[in-house]
C-alpha cells in the first residue's frame, strides 16, 4: 500500500483515547442540547429570551450562521473545480463534509424556533384534511425548498467522489465495515465507463450546486429583506449574505483543516500552500464583506430615514456598539493585519484569523436580527432582548453536534479524496 | 338588502381620547386575553390587543401628552399576511385580517413584519388564576402556547350582529355592531362600522378633514382612521 | 471470453487498444479499469454521454411541474394575503428556481448511476482486481481469438495477461439491498477473476492449467514454427528433445519448474498464481504430451 493510502487509512483504524474523549464531550454537550429542547417543548417556547418585539433572536441568528458556514463546500469544491484550481484537491472532502453537516444542523433551527414544532408538517405540501397547501408566497416556504434542494445536492456532491474511495476501502477492511463500504460503493469496479460518468456528473453538479448555493443564502437573506422592518428592507441583503456566507465558510474550512492537519497527522498533504491560498481567499472575502457592510451602512446613514436611523444609531453608537465594533475588528482588522502582511501569514495566523472571522460573522448575524427587531417603527413597542440558558445551551450544543458528526465522519471515511489526489490532470 | 359586502373599519378621534384605557380593559374581558406575571410583563410579553401609546410634547411646564390607541389596523395590503407559511393569517372577504389559531405553527414572521407591532405571541399556555375562569367569554377561543393572536375587531360580535340581522331579515344597522373597545369608551372616541355603506358614521368620518392613517406612507392601507386637529 | 491485460501506464494501454481495434474489436468490448481516472487521448475509447441533456430535461420537467403545482394549489383555495394576486410568478419564482435545480440534480445523479452501469444496466461481466498505479484492460473477445488477443496485449506491453472467469456471485447493484436491508451478502466487492475453472475430474489438472496459463503464448501440438504469432517457443516434446529451444541447455524438470515460477525476459512469473502442486501438474502435462 502506498504512503498516501497508509496515511489516510491509519486514522480509520482504531480509536485513540483523545478521540474517545472528544466524542464523549461533544456527545454529552449535544445530548444536553437535546434535553434543553425537550424542556423547551414541554414548558413552552417562553423559556427562551425572545419577547415582543424581538420575536426572532438566537435561533434564527444561529440558523443563518450555520447556513452561512455551509457555503464552505460550495466555494472549494464547485468554484475551484470549475476554475481547475488543482491545489484544492486535498481539501474538497473536508469542505463538502462541513457543508452537509452545517446544513443539517442549520436546518434544525427553524424547527427549534417554532412555537408549535409538533405541527411543523403544516409546511410540507401534501394533500391533507385541512384542504390547505402551504403559502408558497412566504419566504419561509422558499427557505424550506431552497435548503432541501441544497441539502440533497450537497449530500450527492459529497457521496459521488466518495464511491471510488469506498470501493478501495472495502478491499482493505473486514467484517461489518467491509459490508458497509461495499454497500455504499454500489459495486464500483473502476471501469472507464464509471469514471467518465462520475467525472461528468461532478462537473455538472459543480455548476448546479454553485447556482443553488447562491440562491440558498439569498433566500435566507430574503427572510429579512422581504420584511418592512427598519434596516431589513434592503436590496443589498441577498448579495451581502452570499458574500458573508462564503466568507464564514472559508473561515470554517481553515479551522477544520488546521485541526485535521494536527489531529490526524496529515502535514504532508495539507501543506502550507493550501493554507496560504485559502488565507488569500479569506482576505479577499474580508475586503468584499467590508465593501458590502460599508455600502449598507453608508446608504442608511446618508438616507437619514428616521426609523432606520434609530436602528443605525443603536448599532454603531448605542446599545449594540460593542458588538458592532468587535465585529469590524474580527471580520476585517484581524484578517487584514495577520494575512495581509505576507511575513505574518502562516498556518497559525490563518487559524487565528479564521476563529476571529467566525466570531465576527456570528456577531454580524446577531447585529442583523436583534437591533432591527428591538427598535420597531412605533417607539412604544421598543424592547430589549437577552438570551436565556436554554438558548445558549442549544446554540452551544449545535457546535458540539457539528464536532460530533465530523468526528464520526472522519473515523469512517478518508478525509482526503484519494483518487482525486492522485489524479494529476489539473494542477 | 345591501348588495355590497361589508368592509369593516374603525375611526378613532384622538381629540377625544383621554387615555383612560377602558378600551384595554374591555378588550381583555371580551377576548379572554391571557394574563402575564410581573416578570413576563417586564420582559415585554404582556398581551394587549389594544394599547394606548403615549407621546409627550414640549418641555415642562408646557408639556402635552397625546394618547393614541393602537390596535390591529386590518390593513388591506397587510405585510403580515404573505409571510405566514401556513396561511394562518389572511384577509377575509369583509376586509378583516383574520388569524386562524389552529393553523398557526408559531414561526412569528408575521409579528416581525407588522409595522404597528400589534401582534402578540403566546409564549406559554395561558394561565388564568381563579376566579378569572368564570369570566371567560364563551364565544372566543382560548389560544394555546405557540399561537399568534391580535385584535380581531371582535369578530364574534360581528358574526352575531350579522346573524341577528339575518334572522330579522334586516340589513345590519349602522352602530349595531360594536367591538368591546368601541362600546366601552366613555368619551365615545371610537366609532365602528361598514366603510362600504356611504351613510354609515364611519364612512362619513373617514372623509373628514382631520382624518389620517398611521404609518400611511408604508402603503399598508390600514382601515383604522385617526382624527386629529392638524396642529 | 474475457481477457485482462495489466499495463503500467496509459501509453501502453493506448497501444493495446489501438491494436485491438485494428482486430475489429469495438469500444463496447473494451473496458479500462484503474484506481484513478485514466486520461486517454480523445477518440481512443470514447463513451458518448447524454448526461447534460438529461440534466436539462430533468430541470425543465421538475421546474415547470413545480410551477404548475403552485398555480393549482394557490387557486385551489383562494386566500388573499397582503393584497397580492392569487398566483403571481414573482411571488413564487424562487420555488420554481429551486425545483428546477433539484430536477437537474436528481437527473444528473440518476443518469450517472445509469451511464456508469452501477445500477442499471447490469453488465454481468467479471471485473478484475486492480492494484493502485496499474491499469487493467479487459477485452471481451470471441473464444477462438483468445490466444491472438492475448498476444496482442503482450506485444503492447502488458505485464500480465489473464483469463477472467465469470464470478460465482454476479455483481448485483447495492440499491436493492440497501432498500430492503437484506442480510444477504451483496457482491459489491470487485470480483476477482482468479477462481479456477471448475474442472471435470476425468481431465488432467495440468492440462487445464496449461490451457489457462500457457497456451496463450506457447504451442504444444506442433514443433516450433517461425511464422507462429505466439511470443513463446513451442513446448512440443520439450523433455524429449535433446536441447531446450532457447538456451540449448539440457531439459530438466527443475529448470522448467523454475522457469514457470520465475519467468524470463518476456515470460511472466507464475509463482504467485500457481501453487507448487499446480506447477508440478503443468510440468507433468508437458511431459506427458511429449510421450504421446
Amino acid at each position: 500500500m502506498d504512503a498516501l493510502r497508509r496515511d489516510l487509512y491509519r486514522p480509520l483504524q482504531g480509536v485513540s483515547r483523545r478521540y474517545l474523549l472528544a466524542v464523549t464531550i461533544a456527545g454529552l454537550v449535544a445530548a444536553w442540547g437535546l434535553v434543553c429542547w425537550g424542556y423547551q417543548i414541554h414548558k413552552g417556547i417562553g423559556v427562551v429570551g425572545k419577547t415582543r418585539p424581538t420575536m426572532w433572536a438566537f435561533y434564527i441568528l444561529n440558523f443563518v450562521f450555520w447556513i452561512g458556514i455551509s457555503h464552505a463546500g460550495t466555494l472549494i469544491s464547485a468554484i475551484l473545480r470549475l476554475t481547475h484550481a488543482g491545489w484544492r484537491k486535498p481539501v474538497t472532502r473536508v469542505a463538502e463534509a462541513i457543508t452537509v453537516f452545517a446544513l443539517m444542523i442549520g436546518g434544525l433551527f427553524p424547527l427549534i424556533h417554532l412555537g408549535r414544532p409538533w405541527i411543523f408538517y403544516y409546511l410540507i405540501p401534501y394533500p391533507n384534511e385541512r384542504l390547505l397547501w402551504p403559502n408558497f408566497r412566504s419566504p419561509l416556504v422558499w427557505d424550506l425548498t431552497a435548503i432541501f434542494t441544497y441539502l440533497t445536492g450537497s449530500v450527492i456532491y459529497l457521496y459521488l467522489p466518495l464511491i471510488p474511495d469506498l470501493a478501495q476501502l472495502a478491499q482493505h477492511t473486514t467484517g461489518l465495515r467491509r459490508r458497509l463500504y461495499g454497500y455504499l460503493a454500489l459495486g464500483w469496479t473502476g471501469s472507464d465507463r464509471e469514471w467518465h460518468a462520475l467525472e461528468r456528473a461532478m462537473k455538472l453538479m459543480a455548476g448546479i450546486i454553485l447556482a443553488v448555493a447562491v440562491s440558498v443564502h439569498t433566500v435566507v437573506a430574503w427572510d429579512f429583506a422581504m420584511a418592512v422592518a427598519p434596516m431589513w428592507h434592503s436590496t443589498i441583503f441577498g448579495p451581502y449574505f452570499v458574500a458573508g456566507a462564503i466568507f464564514s465558510g472559508i473561515a470554517a474550512l481553515l479551522l477544520a483543516m488546521a485541526i485535521i492537519r494536527k489531529a490526524m497527522h496529515l502535514e504532508a498533504y495539507l501543506q502550507p500552500r493550501h493554507f496560504d491560498n485559502l488565507s488569500k481567499l479569506l482576505l479577499l472575502m474580508s475586503i468584499v464583506w467590508l465593501y458590502f457592510t460599508a455600502a449598507e451602512n453608508l446608504t442608511v446613514w446618508y438616507g437619514n430615514e428616521p426609523d432606520e436611523m434609530v436602528v443605525f444609531g443603536e448599532r454603531t453608537r448605542g446599545r449594540f456598539a460593542p458588538e458592532f465594533w468587535t465585529m469590524i475588528a474580527c471580520n476585517f482588522v484581524i484578517p487584514f493585519v495577520l494575512l495581509g502582511i505576507r511575513k505574518l501569514r502562516s498556518i497559525k495566523t490563518a487559524t487565528i484569523s479564521a476563529v476571529g472571522v467566525l466570531i465576527g460573522m456570528w456577531l454580524e448575524r446577531y447585529l442583523i436580527v436583534i437591533p432591527t427587531l428591538s427598535y420597531p417603527r412605533l417607539p412604544a413597542a421598543w424592547g430589549t432582548y437577552s438570551p436565556t440558558w436554554v438558548e445558549i445551551s442549544i446554540a452551544t450544543a449545535t457546535f458540539a453536534a457539528m464536532t460530533l458528526l465530523y468526528l464520526i465522519f472522519a473515523k469512517l471515511f478518508p478525509i482526503i479524496a484519494i483518487w482525486e489526489y492522485k489524479h494529476v490532470s489539473d494542477g | 338588502m345591501e348588495t355590497k359586502p361589508h368592509r369593516w373599519g374603525m375611526v378613532i378621534d384622538l381629540d377625544r381620547c383621554t387615555g383612560c384605557e377602558a378600551c384595554v380593559a374591555a378588550c381583555h374581558a371580551e377576548n379572554n386575553l391571557p394574563l402575564s406575571s410581573p416578570t413576563e410583563a417586564a420582559k415585554g410579553r404582556a398581551t394587549h390587543w389594544i394599547r394606548i401609546d403615549r407621546y409627550y410634547e414640549g418641555q415642562f411646564p408646557e408639556v402635552r401628552v397625546r394618547y393614541m390607541p393602537v390596535l390591529c389596523q386590518h390593513c388591506d395590503d397587510a405585510p403580515c399576511e404573505p409571510v405566514c407559511p401556513v396561511y394562518a393569517t389572511y384577509q377575509n372577504p369583509e376586509g378583516l385580517n383574520v388569524q386562524v389559531y389552529n393553523r398557526c405553527v408559531g414561526t412569528r414572521y408575521c409579528g416581525n413584519n407588522c409595522p404597528y407591532s400589534v401582534r402578540f405571541f403566546n409564549w406559554f399556555d395561558p394561565q388564568f388564576p381563579e376566579p378569572l375562569r368564570l369570566q371567560h367569554n364563551p364565544d372566543v377561543s382560548i389560544r394555546g402556547v405557540g399561537v399568534m393572536e391580535k385584535c380581531t375587531f371582535c369578530i364574534q360580535r360581528i358574526q352575531r350582529g350579522k346573524r341577528d340581522a339575518k334572522d330579522e331579515n334586516q340589513p345590519v344597522a349602522d352602530g349595531a355592531i360594536q367591538p368591546a373597545c368601541v362600546q366601552s369608551c366613555p368619551a365615545e372616541a371610537m366609532v365602528f362600522g361598514d366603510l362600504n355603506d356611504p351613510e354609515s358614521k364611519v364612512a362619513r368620518l373617514a372623509e373628514s378633514g382631520r382624518a389620517s392613517r398611521l404609518l400611511e406612507d408604508l402603503g399598508t392601507k390600514p382601515k383604522v382612521i385617526y382624527l386629529q386637529r392638524a396642529t | 471470453m474475457y481477457l485482462t491485460g495489466e499495463f503500467p501506464d496509459a501509453a501502453s494501454t493506448v497501444v493495446a487498444i489501438e491494436a485491438l481495434k485494428a482486430r475489429r474489436l469495438t469500444a463496447d468490448d473494451l473496458d479500462v479499469f484503474s484506481t484513478e481516472p485514466v486520461e486517454l487521448p480523445a477518440g481512443i475509447l470514447d463513451r458518448p454521454s447524454r448526461m447534460s441533456l438529461a440534466a436539462v430535461l430533468g430541470a425543465a420537467t421538475i421546474g415547470l411541474g413545480a410551477t404548475g403545482f403552485l398555480y393549482f394549489t394557490q387557486h385551489h383555495y383562494r386566500l388573499i394575503t397582503g393584497g397580492m394576486p392569487i398566483f403571481s410568478f414573482w411571488a413564487t419564482g424562487v420555488i420554481t428556481y429551486e425545483m428546477t435545480m433539484l430536477g437537474a440534480i436528481a437527473a444528473t445523479f440518476l443518469f450517472m448511476l445509469h451511464e456508469s452501469g452501477l445500477i442499471w444496466p447490469r453488465h454481468g461481466a467479471p471485473a478484475p482486481a486492480v492494484e493502485p498505479g496499474s491499469i487493467v484492460l479487459r477485452v471481451h473477445c470471441p473464444d477462438d481469438q483468445v490466444t491472438e488477443t492475448g498476444e496482442c496485449l503482450y506485444r503492447a506491453g502488458a505485464a500480465r495477461v489473464e483469463k477472467l472467469s465469470a464470478p460465482s456471485r454476479d455483481r448485483k447493484g447495492a440499491v436493492l439491498p440497501i432498500l430492503l436491508g437484506l442480510l444477504s451478502l451483496s457482491s459489491s466487492l470487485p470480483a476477482a477473476g482468479r477462481k479456477p475453472l471448475p474442472w471435470d475430474k476425468n481431465r488432467h489438472l495440468g492440462q487445464d492449467l496449461y490451457r489457462e496459463h500457457c497456451a496463450v503464448c506457447h504451442d504444444i501440438a506442433k514443433p516450433h514454427d517461425p511464422k507462429s504469432k505466439k511470443p513463446g517457443p513451442s513446448l512440443h516434446r520439450l523433455f524429449q528433445n535433446e536441447k531446450l529451444p532457447l538456451t540449448g541447455a539440457k531439459p530438466s524438470r527443475d529448470y522448467v519448474t523454475v522457469k514457470i515460477k520465475f519467468g524470463g525476459q518476456i515470460m511472466p512469473p507464475f509463482i504467485k498464481r500457481m501453487t507448487d502442486a499446480e506447477v508440478n501438474a503443468v510440468v507433468d502435462y508437458i511431459e506427458s504430451t511429449g510421450r504421446k
